[in-house]
């Protein structure tokens, strides 16, 4: 759809074992960026695992604020929640994040956007609670598929602890 | 089993997170070599350089070939294709959500530019 699509791709790194780092340049100003990474409405549109449709999607972006986004894959239903801990508009945002019905800490998303030229750089960056945990969802991509070994995964951990 | 896994590719990582290493491996890629002929171009002590080869030989990513006297160091591929591949489903998440994200975006701008157009 987008003819820059062809230059554009995502970078990933781990600078250490309980962090992923995830950039990637948007064509748009930041403010744009910005919204729809933000925005419940806008969110809804392209957020979710695999394309997967959200049921629902809410996103109160300010400092305390809460959100909660519900996705479902395959009959599979997610629910992943947190607070936003720190809004500093349109540069770069905090927040909290934890999923229902499994709780094995809280992973911290630093979100910081660089504008330069009409183009925005979207650095997340993923604190997880720890390295297995990090190591999981690195591997399972958050895919349909992938969540599913994911959750294969986590049973089996589940079952050797 | 999971954290064996998990393990290795720390190990992998963590090998590949240093420049000269990941240049090791790069020479190594076009054949074998000794850690003579590995030291040369890097402006190093051998003694570094058998540090970083050390690293490079746990997480598996080089061995010592077959000549017992020149013990030449080759790449061995195989956890590398592991690595990249483990995180490849990861960046496929990112690259899909993200290519969303653009159609969003493109809407957002035509929507932006109606707005002014019919404003005027």
């Amino acid at each position: 759809m987008t003819q820059m699509t062809d230059n554009i791709t995502v970078t990933i790194t781990t600078p250490t074992d309980r962090e992923v780092v995830v950039a990637r340049e948007f064509n748009a100003p930041r403010a744009l960026v910005f919204d729809a990474v933000t925005r419940a409405d806008l969110i809804k549109r392209w957020y979710g695992p695999g394309g997967a449709s959200m049921e629902s999607c809410e996103s109160d972006a300010r400092p305390g604020g809460s959100f909660r986004f519900v996705t479902n894959t395959g009959g599979k239903q997610m629910v992943m929640y947190g607070v936003y801990k720190e809004m500093d508009a349109p540069r770069r945002f905090v927040r909290s994040q934890r999923w229902e019905g499994w709780d094995p800490g809280e992973t911290l998303m630093t979100v910081e956007l660089v504008e330069h030229g009409g183009k925005t750089t979207m650095t997340q960056r993923f604190v997880f609670p720890t390295a297995e945990m990090r190591d999981m969802v690195l591997q399972a991509g958050l895919s349909p598929k992938g969540m599913s070994a994911f959750y294969e995964r986590l049973d089996a951990l589940l079952l050797d602890l | 089993m999971v954290m064996n896994d998990a393990d290795a590719l720390d190990a992998t990582f963590a090998a590949l997170a240093d420049p000269t290493r990941r240049a090791i491996l790069a020479r190594l890629a076009s054949g074998e070599a000794t850690v003579t002929e590995l030291a040369e171009p890097f402006d190093m002590s051998q003694p570094a350089i058998s540090k970083h080869l050390k690293v490079l030989e746990r997480a598996g990513l080089i061995a010592v070939g077959q000549d017992a006297q020149r013990r030449p160091r080759k790449l061995n591929a195989k956890p590398l294709a592991e690595a990249t591949g483990w995180i490849e489903k990861y960046r496929q998440h990112w690259e899909a959500a993200f290519a969303r994200l653009d159609d969003v975006l493109e809407e957002l701008k035509a929507e932006k530019k109606d707005r002014k157009r019919k404003k005027r």
